[in-house]
Order: C-alpha cells, then sequence, then structure tokens
C-alpha cells in the first residue's frame, strides 16, 4: 500500500505508519519539507545520531537534518541548571585547558631552563659571582638605592635571561651558520661598549671577552688552516684509500678535483664555526653576568691595565690556545663519520704544539710517519716521538704559556702509550677474530644529535674543568690576585691583573683549550684511523684440511694442492 | 526498543514491495524481518554487467530503521557478486548510504536497491577496490563494523 499522503493522512517517515494504525502518537514536523514523523520515533533516530556523533570523536558531525530537504532540525529542551551549568564549563574550561597545559608546561621548561642556566653559569664563573649577579645579595642586605621591589624584577629578568642559555647554547650548535653573524655582532658590540665609555682594558672585561672571541676564532682557524690543512687533507686522502703522498700527478688531480677533499674540510668548519658560536654565547654569558653597571668592581672584573706586555703575552696564550681549537665539534662530529672518543686527546696536543711552531716540518714529519706506516708493522716507535713531550716543548717554550703545555704533553704522555698498545692489539685481534670491536660505530641519528647536545649542555662545565686545569698548570703568579706583600688566595681588595685570576677567565681560556685539544684529538683520531687503514688486511677464509682451494692472491698463505 | 518496532516498520515496506518494484527489481525472500534476499539487474547494456542478475541479502536489526540494515551481495553459481571498484569480492559493499552516517530513516529496502542498481548502472571500471585480495582474506567483521572511507564520490 503506497502511502496516503495527499489527504489527511499523516504518515511517520520512520516507522511508516499512519495515525490510523497508530493513532496516539503525537506528529511532529519538524522540517519546511512535508516529512513528518512520531515524536517518539523522531526523538529515537535523534538520540541514536547524537550517540553515533559522540563515538566518533573528532569528526564532527553536522547539526541534524531532514534527510529530505536538509533543513536543520531543532529541538526544544527544558532548560536545566546542572545539565547547562556543567555544559557551560566543560565549554569552557575545553577552551582553557590547552593553555593551562602550555603555561604548565612552558613554566616547567623555563624553570628547569632557568635552573640549568644558573648552574652552568655558577660553574662557569663561579657561585657566589653568579648568587651576587643575580641580584640576591643587595634583596638580603637591603643596599643601597636599590628598592627591594627594584632589585626583585631585575632578578626576575635574569632568571629569564638565565632560562635562556640552554637553548641559546642547543641552538647555536644545532644552527651553526650562525657564527656568520658573530663577526658583525661583536663589532657593534665593541662600538656600543666605546659610546658608553667602556674602553678595552687589561685583562679585558666579560665585555670585551666577548666581543674578541670572533677574531681569536679568526686566527684560530687561520692558523690551523695554515699549519694543518695540507696534513688533514693527505689524511683525508688516505683516508679514501689514495697514496698518501702527493705526487705531482696527484697534486694536479687534486686541483683538478679539489671538491672530493673538501667534504670533510666543510664539516670540520661548520662544526667549529658552532662550537666558536657556542663560545661567543658563553662569553656573551660572562659579559651578562657582569653587566650590571651597579657592582662594576665587585669581581674585580675590569680594573686597571697592568702595561702592554701581560696583554699582548695574554692574547697570545690565547690565540695559542685557541689555535688549535677546533677539537671538539670535530668529535661531536666524529659521530657521522667516524665517531670516537675512547683514544686520548693529549697527543695531539704535542703533535700540534710542534706543527702549530714548526708548521711545515712538523708536517712533513709526520707525513713521513703515515707512509712509513705501511712498511713497518710497528708503527708505534715510528710515530711516538712525534707527539711526545719533548719536541713540543721547545717552540712552547718560545711561547707565552711553556709550563702548561710542557706538563701536560708529559702528563698525559705516559697515558697514551698504554693506549697505543692497546689499540694496535685490538686491531692484531680484529684481524684474527671475526668481529671487530674498534670498528667504528655507525651512529643512528638520533645518537648524534644527542652526543652534540649533550656536549653543548655540558660545555660550561667542560670549560671549567679545563679553567681548573688551566690553573693548575700555569705558573701561581697568574691565577692568584695579590694583596701588597703576599698572595692569598681569593682577596677582592685588590685589582685583577690577568684574566686568569677570575673564575670566568679562567673557564674561557678552558673553553679555548677545550677546543684545541678536541681539533687536536680528532686530527690525531683521523692520523690514527689512516694508519689503522694502512695496516689492515684482506682476511682469508679458513679451510678446512683436506679442502682443496687456491688461496685468494693477498698475504695469506693457503694450501695449494 | 523493541524488535516490534522494526517489525512494524518490514511489514509496511513489505507491503508496499509486494505491490510494487520498480523494474530490475525483485523480491526473492522475506521469511521473517531478520533477513531478506532481493535480485537485482542492470537496465541498460552495461557490457559490464550484461546478462547477470546479483542477489543481495539484507539483514534488520532491531533499530532498523534508525540504524541501517547490513546489505552484501550473495555469490551463488547463477548469481555473481558485481563486478565493482567499491563491491569487495566477498559481496561486502562500501557505500556510505549504508554507513551509520549516510543513513537515514527515510532510505528503505527499495531505495537501497534502487540506489545499488544506478551505483553499478553508473560504472565504467571493471575493477574491484584497492586492497580487495587482502581484505577479503584477512576481513573478520561485520560490515557495519567496517570503517569505509567514503572518499570516492565519482564512481
Amino acid at each position: 500500500m503506497s502511502a496516503p499522503l495527499g489527504d489527511a493522512q499523516h504518515v511517520c517517515f520512520i516507522c511508516l505508519q499512519t495515525d490510523t494504525e497508530e493513532p496516539n502518537g503525537p506528529w511532529v514536523n519538524p522540517c519546511p519539507c512535508s516529512l513528518e514523523a512520531h515524536q517518539n520515533c523522531m526523538l529515537q533516530w535523534i538520540a541514536e545520531s547524537e550517540y553515533e556523533a559522540a563515538r566518533s570523536v573528532g569528526s564532527r558531525r553536522s547539526p541534524l537534518k531532514c534527510p529530505a530537504c536538509k533543513a536543520k532540525i531543532r529541538l526544544e529542551e527544558p532548560h536545566d541548571n546542572v545539565v547547562a551549568l556543567y555544559n557551560r564549563f566543560l565549554r569552557g574550561y575545553s577552551r582553557v585547558s590547552p593553555m593551562l597545559l602550555v603555561s604548565l608546561v612552558s613554566g616547567g621548561t623555563v624553570i628547569g631552563s632557568a635552573w640549568y642556566g644558573m648552574t652552568a653559569f655558577s660553574i662557569f664563573a663561579g657561585p657566589r659571582t653568579a648568587m651576587r649577579w643575580l641580584g640576591l645579595r643587595p634583596l638580603v642586605s637591603g643596599r643601597r638605592d636599590i628598592s627591594a621591589w627594584h632589585a626583585a624584577l631585575s632578578t626576575l629578568v635574569k632568571l629569564t635571561q638565565l632560562s635562556l642559555i640552554g637553548p641559546t647554547l642547543i641552538s647555536l650548535w644545532a644552527v651553526p651558520a650562525s657564527v656568520v653573524l658573530s663577526m658583525p655582532a661583536s663589532v657593534m658590540f665593541a662600538a656600543t661598549l666605546i659610546t658608553q665609555d667602556n674602553i678595552p682594558s687589561w685583562p679585558p672585561s666579560p665585555q670585551w671577552a666577548m666581543v674578541g672571541i670572533p677574531y681569536v676564532h679568526m686566527v684560530y682557524e687561520f692558523a690551523y688552516n695554515k699549519a694543518f690543512s695540507s696534513f688533514e687533507r693527505r689524511l683525508n686522502r688516505a683516508l679514501r684509500g689514495r697514496p698518501p703522498t702527493d705526487s705531482p700527478e696527484d697534486l694536479a688531480a687534486q686541483q683538478a678535483a679539489p671538491a672530493a677533499n673538501r667534504p670533510a674540510d666543510e664539516d670540520r668548519r661548520n662544526n667549529n664555526a658552532g662550537a666558536w658560536a657556542i663560545l661567543t654565547a658563553l662569553g656573551g654569558l660572562a659579559a651578562a653576568l657582569f653587566q650590571d653597571p651597579r657592582q662594576p668592581n665587585a669581581d674585580g672584573e675590569d680594573v686597571d691595565v697592568d702595561g702592554e706586555a701581560p696583554e699582548v703575552g695574554h692574547i697570545q696564550i690565547e690565540v695559542d690556545i685557541g689555535g688549535p681549537a677546533i677539537v671538539e665539534e670535530d668529535a661531536d662530529d666524529d659521530a657521522e663519520p667516524a665517531a670516537e672518543e675512547d683514544e686520548d686527546v693529549a697527543e695531539e696536543e704535542g703533535d700540534e704544539a710542534l706543527a702549530d711552531d714548526a708548521g711545515a716540518d712538523a708536517n712533513d714529519e709526520l707525513f713521513q710517519i703515515v707512509n712509513e706506516a705501511p712498511a713497518a708493522d710497528e708503527t708505534a716507535p715510528a710515530d711516538e716521538p712525534a707527539p711526545e713531550g719533548p719536541p713540543a716543548q721547545a717552540p712552547e717554550a718560545a711561547e707565552q704559556q711553556p709550563p702548561p703545555r710542557a706538563a701536560r704533553a708529559n702528563a698525559r704522555a705516559p697515558r697514551h702509550r698504554p693506549r697505543r698498545r692497546n689499540h694496535r692489539q685490538n686491531n692484531n685481534n680484529a684481524a684474527n677474530d671475526d668481529d671487530n670491536f674498534d670498528a667504528e660505530p655507525r651512529l643512528s641519528v638520533f645518537s648524534i644529535i644527542s652526543n652534540g647536545i649533550a656536549t653543548t649542555l655540558l660545555l660550561p662545565a667542560i670549560s671549567y674543568a679545563a679553567g681548573e686545569l688551566v690553573r693548575a698548570l700555569v705558573p701561581l703568579a697568574w691565577t692568584r690576585r695579590v694583596v701588597s706583600s703576599g698572595p692569598f688566595r681569593r682577596p677582592t681588595l685588590l685589582p685583577v691583573t690577568g684574566l686568569l685570576q677570575m673564575r670566568w677567565g679562567r673557564s674561557l681560556v678552558g673553553a679555548c683549550l677545550y677546543y684545541v685539544l678536541r681539533d687536536a684529538f680528532s686530527l690525531f683520531y683521523k692520523y690514527r684511523k689512516v694508519q689503522v687503514k694502512i695496516n689492515r688486511r684482506v682476511k682469508n677464509v679458513k679451510r678446512k684440511a683436506g679442502e682443496e682451494h687456491t688461496a685468494a692472491p693477498g698475504t695469506g698463505g693457503t694450501t695449494v694442492v | 526498543m523493541s524488535r516490534s518496532f522494526a517489525n512494524k516498520r518490514l511489514a509496511k515496506e513489505l507491503q508496499k514491495i509486494n505491490n510494487s518494484l520498480p523494474p530490475g527489481i525483485e523480491l526473492v525472500s522475506a521469511e521473517n524481518f531478520d533477513e531478506w534476499t532481493l535480485d537485482i539487474r542492470v537496465l541498460d547494456d552495461n557490457p559490464l554487467y550484461r546478462g547477470q542478475i546479483h542477489r543481495l541479502k539484507f539483514k534488520f536489526g532491531t533499530t532498523y530503521p534508525i540504524e541501517p540494515p547490513e546489505v552484501t551481495f550473495v555469490n551463488l553459481p547463477d548469481r555473481p557478486i558485481p563486478i565493482h571498484p567499491h563491491i569487495y569480492s566477498n559481496g561486502i559493499i562500501c557505500l556510505d548510504l549504508l554507513g551509520q552516517q549516510g543513513w537515514s530513516p527515510v532510505q528503505n529496502v527499495e531505495s537501497v536497491c534502487m540506489s545499488l542498481q544506478s551505483m553499478l548502472t553508473g560504472n565504467t571500471k571493471n575493477e574491484r577496490p584497492p586492497g580487495d585480495e587482502e581484505f577479503v582474506r584477512g576481513n573478520r567483521l561485520r560490515p557495519k563494523d567496517i570503517d569505509f572511507l567514503y572518499h570516492d564520490n565519482t564512481v
């Protein structure tokens, strides 16, 4: 029976009953078109639709529509205070909760990174200095014209600055290109300082130290390239299995196709750039630390010049130190091509000093060693003299910082030798055994990143440690501040006369030293890798007795029947 | 919701179907109000379905017509499952009309048959849905529990 829709006859479009069959149900006509239905059927359908809509979270369901004319179906509900109130609350809360979450997380992050910044700073420049800078002292002592309120505010601002330290370091690590900006920035900063009547003096104020870092970096890069780039290039070539010597043809080829050797160099440069940018940031940190003009001499940071000589001397030291600096970034870098940190850094230092001073000679010498290596199974005797202390010392003596270097070189040399021996042994083992534990780890992207970030974040502590090392190695007079007659540990009365007398200065120098050592080590690592490569052999398969096979062409003697 | 609700409605529909059905659609069996079978065929000369008749099985839940019926093609010796990019070779049909989202109580058995008929009529692709074999092999779900993505409006 077709629905007798035309007449006064109602048909529910849901249950298809007419009002004669179902006389009791109230009817609704929810939309402009002729569709009509029982109130109950309609409500059932609506409830089902709402349930389905609620079940499929995310996919927003459009409001219920008439299936024929698509008009929106409206509902009339009694007002219920509880339901309405809760719905309103739910709606508002849903709007607020993301912000709440963001503020919680970011608050935690800020506090965490402020904590990191504070720790980094206390390590880098000393806890007392950091506390003083934070302005906690005036707060407590109600000092001078600073109102407590103002002090609190500035402390807050400083805490914010502190919280930026960690992220800044990481971003500098992640975007080494930012070093491009460091030079103009340093010039501008210097100009600003001068307009503020802040004239460079010795020892440098942290601000000026910061200004200087890019130049130290530049000089170092230059020196490094002068001294080592050809050596490194040859190492790179050797690593790629090319003959290590530069025969004329090779040279020509190299010039013709320099690209082959470029990548490694570029890598190094980029990484260094990042490292130095970080160093600059640390300098900035130190600068910020002392920026508060109200407490200028508090830490005795900037004071009178002690005459030209020390300054020059010091700069030399720094350059020198800065010179080889590149290392650590390379260690990071190692991660990609051939990570390896277990070897000792120091050795290279000797090499470096030697090469740094003697330049080409050192290069050649080292190079010869490389060449010799294949011939002699025992490479050690050949190459050990070079890195060891004595030769390194001599040129150093001419420099400003003779004792530390020598001391260091000596100190580390002994540590080296056993290690080397181990290394060699391992290699031999590797040749004998199936698995080589010494093999370069192939690092995942994750470990590369985590290595890099961890190293970067540890940098303040590393700087401090290196600074302490410097302190232990240089003559006492350099690191101690003097009161009229006798030396004291930490007198605050007399102005400082040298960079190393301040903890931040030592840390800064330490950081430079660290970079130098890192560069040196990575170069040394590369060198050792070359040695390993040169001495390796393809292994023969072990044949069972009685099997008849010719030996693979090469070294091993296999039986031929 | 009681069974009687669906039954009343189905009784009405059956009444109407017994009265008249559009060409190409025939009721095969409707012995109860749980499951009906119908035959459909394409009316025009579509070479894909020429001379073929397809068996449809309707399963009604207690909430019909609030919820859609489960509609599938049945494979019988003389009733092949039509080839169509929205019909899997086990007879499951991907049609938004039969899903919770596309369904509404104005639809009925007849209209579903007509929709399927026109779906076949308009088809020119001699192919199964992508991933058909895998789906047919692996699927243990009832058609109504499958989340189809109705992304293709061209067929």
